[in-house]
């Protein structure tokens, strides 16, 4: 399934279509994780062509979060983020976002995250991320 | 292109503190000295996670640049080239309300830097995340 067809219009910055300065990132969520074509605008740089390394953060996290949501059905809150910048993420490029799940302990789910270059799968940054599952609906996450 | 005209390049249209760049952070960091560099900033409604809830990624992003700061000694933190980044968040965060910002220098081994920082809501000092970073100098930082 699409995910943002359940949250079309949100305004979140990662993935809300509601958002239009945000990353708009629409995922390919299953039980196996979420992936996409991921492609940061210039507005996101930290270096000319380079993409801002909290901006991969937050792909990640994204692409991480997703898969959560994908394995468990609910949605769930960052604990925990750990980015390795490997090669610099530029902007303006298609490239290739996955996010996995690695283990489930009850609410507490360990995750993966990689982005990798289209054309020869050169590996731009890896991640690992913890999250805690949140039952109920997300809109009273913020309350 | 020497290294001199990319920084001012990054400086400017940089999503967290380049003038230019109309849907940016603009984040301001100021360098005590003592190797701590210090921002402070509150985040628009546009950076949102959840509803009313600043984006974890955004909160990376703010550390990530304060720690940069830090780990380049107050001089350019577009030298301070990121290897790693490690972030624990503790409370949410809610937009438009100040958010402090502080990182520091724990070790460096040649041009590798590792720094520590935190994010704190201003008006009850709630630690809302903190962060390890690995940053690799480069130029006149080196």
């Amino acid at each position: 399934m699409k995910i943002e067809e359940l949250r079309k219009g949100e305004y979140s910055f990662g993935n809300g279509q509601g958002n239009p300065d945000g990353m708009q990132l629409v995922f390919e969520v299953g039980p196996q994780g979420a992936e996409t074509i991921l492609n940061i605008k210039e507005k996101f740089q930290g270096w000319p062509g380079v993409s801002h390394g909290g901006i991969v953060a937050t792909a990640l996290d994204e692409a991480m979060g997703h898969a959560v949501t994908g394995a468990t059905n609910v949605y769930s809150m960052s604990v925990e983020l750990e980015v390795f910048y490997l090669a610099p993420v530029p902007t303006g490029q298609d490239l290739k976002l996955l996010g996995r799940v690695d283990a489930i302990d009850e609410r507490k789910v360990s995750t993966s995250g990689e982005i990798r270059q289209i054309q020869d799968g050169m590996l731009l940054a890896r991640s690992r991320g913890l999250y805690i599952t949140v039952k109920g609906r997300q809109e009273e996450l913020g309350k | 292109m020497s290294v001199d005209y990319i920084c001012v390049g990054a400086n400017a249209m940089s999503l967290v503190n380049g003038p230019e760049n109309q849907k940016g952070l603009k984040l301001e960091l100021n360098y005590n000295g003592d190797g701590t560099a210090l921002a402070e900033t509150s985040v628009p409604k546009r950076f949102l996670g959840w509803p009313n809830v600043v984006h974890g990624g955004i909160l990376a992003t703010l550390l990530e640049e304060v720690m940069a700061y830090a780990a380049s000694g107050g001089k350019n933190a577009e030298q301070a080239l990121s290897l790693e980044q490690d972030v624990s968040f503790f409370a949410p965060m809610e937009p438009d309300a100040r958010l402090s910002l502080s990182a520091k220098v724990v070790a460096r081994q040649g041009a590798q830097v590792n720094t520590q920082a935190e994010a704190r809501r201003k008006s009850d000092l709630t630690l809302v995340a903190s962060a390890h970073g690995v940053y690799w100098l480069q130029g006149e930082n080196a």
